[in-house]
């Protein structure tokens, strides 16, 4: 058969007893020792990476995180006391990745916000850390496509 | 009941494959993703194609083909082969 010929001609005897080098090879697949390595390995296709991207963009910021609800945003993004001076209410609604993403890297200030409130959310969403709501969103908004 | 269970594949022939000196590369069409497959997987794709089998049966089958003698070890390696074929999705159990 098609698939034992092209096995075969894999198997390159130096001289010695062609056949029984063959065995050999083979018999080594089914050892023990074969198992070392993964004998699979998987290219997934771009379309899986662009649809990535697209879901960074959809995904969402919550200004504060839900355990912090209520409480107003600082200037350097810092969460205070609702009514604290020199703060702002945070966004009624969570900030859009792509919102953020334009904020961030054109400067874009958020619809319905003051510049200075645009402000003080993206020093919020920037402190944000591994674990806190929106950071993953924010790391991918952040990843370079 | 690892033991017993029946593992499954589609029809080898099915798969676009391009063989390299020692590797195939088989597109799975049902998930677009191309699979780098070290020998004997590929061997293994295809009896399993042809009929589906328990890790013991296989293991038999597989020795015949590659003419190899059957033992223990041959045994353990077609069912840590197999967990790997399954876990790409090329092949499933009843």
């Amino acid at each position: 058969m098609a698939e034992r010929d092209e096995t075969e001609q894999t198997e390159v005897a130096s001289g010695a007893d062609e056949a029984g080098n063959l065995h050999t090879s083979r018999r080594n697949l089914l050892r023990l020792t074969a198992l070392g390595g993964a004998a699979i390995a998987t290219v997934r296709p771009n379309a899986g990476l662009a649809q990535a991207a697209v879901s960074a963009l959809k995904c969402q910021i919550p200004i504060p995180d839900s355990a912090n609800a209520g409480k107003w945003v600082k200037n350097d993004g810092t969460l205070v006391k609702s009514g604290t001076a020199n703060s702002y209410a945070p966004p009624s609604n969570p900030l859009k990745g792509e919102d953020v993403k334009n904020s961030l890297k054109y400067g874009t200030t958020y619809s319905g916000y003051s510049s200075q409130q645009t402000n003080a959310y993206n020093n919020y969403i920037k402190k944000l850390t591994v674990g806190k709501q929106g950071y993953t969103c924010y790391a991918s908004v952040m990843t370079p496509r | 009941m690892a033991q017993n269970s029946r593992y499954h594949a589609e029809s080898y022939v099915a798969h676009p494959v391009v063989t390299t000196a020692d590797m195939r590369l088989l597109f799975h069409r049902a998930s677009g993703e191309t699979h780098l497959l070290a020998d004997p997987l590929p061997d293994m794709l295809i009896l399993l194609g042809e009929q589906p089998d328990t890790i013991q049966g296989l293991t038999t089958r597989l020795c015949a083909r590659l003419g190899v003698a059957q033992d223990e070890e041959a045994h353990a390696v077609v069912g840590h082969r197999l967990d790997e074929l399954e876990a790409a999705g090329l092949v499933w159990r009843d």
